[in-house]
């Protein structure tokens, strides 16, 4: 695995964790806003009945979970749960933590949203396919009586 | 009862619809009825063409709530005021269909057939669901429903209208308590039910509590956020 030194030059880093040290006073701000603002966006979709209350339900719940894991970093007890949770798994960051559990969640969301989405496409095209055809059956019916009325005019 | 429609969602019920909507015709012989097939992969359809039930075909399994909201579709276009879900799995019983619309007459906008407004709910894990879903009714509505699963609801007027058009108005306790929220009155009385004909349960253990879950999120937490529309008069 590639290596990095770390700023002290005692041990060495993988890349990954190096860059994430870097950035990581931006980070938990950046993901905070987002989070704060996928929370409103939900919010403000369910008050004008533009979601399903069991989407919103999924989204609010992973946006507060997904604040409160940030928040627990303004706290040194929180930071260390979470750096002691990390370390269960191998990831020597807190924010590495939460970033890996953004991706699990977001990578599982969006299985289930495809899967979801591929039944809903088979379902309206088969409605489709049956409107057409039921079309197809009226348009004939009503030329067969116009026919008929034709002949019985004649 | 001529502006009474009673709509029942049938999902794979070849074995029980024919004896359902026998029964249901046996109790009330002037009754309007339609069964709304709900893309069944069984012979639900065939059944229905060969008693000559009335049918609403749906091509595609679209669920419960869509299937009921097709139905209250139908009752509107047709120019029924009320609309009353029924089960197709034999559980809702004919003989109460009367007094829930007098209660309807009497200006209720939903009618709840409960089994627990005289009788007492046991302590099953599935009435402890219940319970909770009542407790929240309760907290968030200020209205105490004693069967908010009950599957037979009998609206009608404005209530009707709103379910048929509008997104998330699901046949489930958490719209019922939205529309206490809205203002419209809701009236629950005793009736009994049978056990299923056939078939089994759509909700197992798992299923029962994610929806119990679901419910009581629902009117707790997405409620609050929910857009109102105060009932303005029957329509």
């Amino acid at each position: 695995m590639l290596q990095l030194t770390s700023t002290d030059n005692t041990e060495p880093l993988p890349i990954l964790e190096n860059l994430f040290r870097a950035l990581e006073p931006g980070l938990p701000v950046i993901f905070g806003l987002m989070g704060a603002f996928a929370l409103f966006y939900t919010i403000r979709k369910i008050h004008k009945s533009q979601m399903n209350i069991e989407d919103s339900i999924t989204w609010i719940a992973y946006n507060i979970m997904f604040l409160v894991l940030l928040g627990l970093l303004i706290f040194p007890w929180g930071r260390n749960f979470l750096q002691r949770l990390g370390d269960a798994f191998g990831l020597n960051s807190p924010v590495v933590l939460i970033i890996a559990l953004v991706a699990i969640f977001s990578y599982l969301k969006l299985l289930s949203t495809s899967v979801k989405l591929s039944k809903t496409n088979e379902k309206l095209k088969r409605t489709i396919q049956e409107f057409a055809s039921f079309k197809h059956d009226a348009k004939e019916r009503d030329n067969e009586v116009r026919k008929q009325l034709e002949d019985d005019d004649k | 009862m001529d502006k009474l429609l009673v709509v029942i969602p049938a999902y794979n019920e070849e074995a029980s619809i024919a004896s359902t909507v026998e029964n249901l015709l046996k109790c009330e012989p002037n009754i309007n009825y339609i069964v709304v097939n709900d893309g069944s992969t069984d012979n639900t359809l065939k059944t229905c063409e060969e008693n000559n039930i009335n049918v609403l075909d749906l091509p595609v399994n679209i669920g419960l709530a869509g299937a009921v909201q097709a139905g209250c579709l139908f009752a509107l276009k047709h120019g029924y005021t009320t609309m009353l879900q029924y089960d197709g799995d034999g559980q809702h019983r004919p003989e109460f269909i009367a007094p829930m619309f007098k209660e309807i007459e009497s200006g209720h906008d939903i009618v709840i057939g409960s089994r627990f407004v005289s009788e007492k709910k046991s302590w099953s894990p599935r009435m402890i669901g219940s319970r909770l879903i009542s407790l929240s009714i309760l907290l968030f509505a200020r209205k105490r429903i004693k069967d908010p699963t009950s599957g037979m609801r009998m609206i009608t007027g404005t209530a009707l209208r709103d379910f048929a058009i509008n997104m998330n108005r699901g046949p489930e306790p958490d719209t019922i308590s939205f529309k206490i929220r809205e203002g419209y009155t809701v009236k629950e009385i005793q009736v009994r039910m049978n056990e299923r004909l056939a078939g089994t349960s759509y909700l197992t253990l798992l299923r029962s509590v994610k929806y119990i879950m679901t419910q009581t999120i629902s009117i707790a937490v997405i409620q609050p956020f929910r857009k109102k529309n105060k009932k303005r008069g029957k329509g």
